[in-house]
Parts: structure tokens; sequence; C-alpha cells
């Protein structure tokens, strides 16, 4: 028998395909709340950024992947509607994480609110023009110049 | 999903398990035992394949009344 260390052809049904992929997404979903978990437990503990780092990078390496890829094409959420009212609450999840986060680290409350506050505002600003970017690139999606 | 059992019919009528017609349509058994227990919902594809095996067509496998 033929030893094959690598096969080029899949070697799964469509079936097991969509399994696989479900698994995968579930794994993506896993380690990034556990990479974005540890990260803000350093930040609390007040671990210098130097051992955490490379969680960071790789952790947002992760996210801007993910994010070019959904707006190349076309995507949003599957349950998340994309509207200024969702953007504003998910602005100040980000401003309250950021608040809470830094106010742990640091025990002062009051200066904790302005990194949170620009984190905020700085989040916001990102899903309005991702949003626009994407509803932009579905509508080209969704009428090509090739078509009739 | 409903259970899909004039595949199964067709299947027995062809006297051939499910691990023939899924060697025959490219698929693993599991595949084939899904979409008869209705868990599984198959590309069009994977239907049209079923169905020249079968020789039946769409409508005698995957149509509902």
């Amino acid at each position: 028998m033929k030893f094959s260390l690598y096969n080029k052809k899949n070697q799964l049904d469509e079936m097991q395909e969509q399994t696989m992929l479900s698994i995968e997404a579930r794994g993506f979903w896993l380690l990034w709340a556990g990479l974005l978990l540890a990260i803000l437990v350093q930040i609390v503990l007040r671990t210098p950024s130097s051992q955490w780092v490379g969680e960071f990078v790789v952790f947002m390496a992760g996210c801007i992947y993910t994010m070019i890829e959904c707006l190349r094409n076309g995507l949003w959420d599957r349950h998340i509607c994309a509207n200024t009212t969702t953007n504003v609450v998910g602005a100040l999840s980000a401003c309250v994480v950021v608040t809470v986060v830094i106010g742990l680290a640091y025990g002062s409350w009051l200066i904790a609110l302005i990194p949170g506050v620009i984190t905020g505002v700085l989040c916001f600003v990102l899903l309005q023009v991702c949003m626009h970017a994407a509803e932009k690139r579905r509508k080209e999606l969704d009428n090509p110049k090739d078509e009739e | 999903m409903p259970k899909n059992l004039k595949l199964k019919a067709a299947r027995a009528e062809k006297d051939m398990t499910q691990s023939a017609l899924a060697e025959a349509a490219g698929v693993s058994r599991q595949t084939i035992n899904a979409i008869e227990k209705g868990e599984y919902n198959p590309t069009i594809n994977l239907c049209r394949s079923i169905c020249k095996i079968l020789g039946k067509t769409l409508d005698d496998l995957f149509w509902e009344e």
C-alpha cells in the first residue's frame, strides 16, 4: 500500500465537510474568547505587556483577517442587524469592558473612564465604517457589472 | 426534517445496501444514513447522483407533498 502523508483531494464528503467546518468554527470562537480572556486577565493583574504581546498579536491578526474577509464578501453577522443602534450597543459594551478592566487594574475608576470612552468612540467609528463598507460591497456583489 | 422513506424504498428495490449506495455516490455511509433519517439535507449534486444510481427522478425521491 502506498504511503501518503497528505492528499490534495478532499477526503471528506459534503456532510463530513459541513461537520468539519462547524467544528472548526466552534474551535475558532473558543480560541478567540480564550485569548481575549487571557489578555484581559493579564491586564487586570498588571502583567508586563512584554508577557502578553504574543497573545495580543495572534488575537489581532485573527480579528483583522476575519474582518477583512467578511468585508470583502459583503458579510456582517448572522444574528446582529447592521444598524447604528446595534453599533452604539457594541461600542458601549467595549467602553464598559475597557473601563472595568483598567479600573480593576489601576484602582481609579475616573482615570479608567478616559481610555474607556476613547475605546467606545473609536469602536463606534470603526463599526460604522465597516458597516457601510460591508453594505457597499454587498450591493456590488448583488449587482455584478457583467450580468445581463 | 422528516425521514426519507422514498429513498430507503428505492434503495431496497434495487437491492442495495447503504454502503453500496454510498460507494456508488462517492460519499460515506453515514451521509446516506443521515439523508434517510432526515438528519442531513443533501446538495442538489448529491441528490442528482443518488437519483441516477437508483434510476429515479428528483421528484420521486426528494419531493414532499
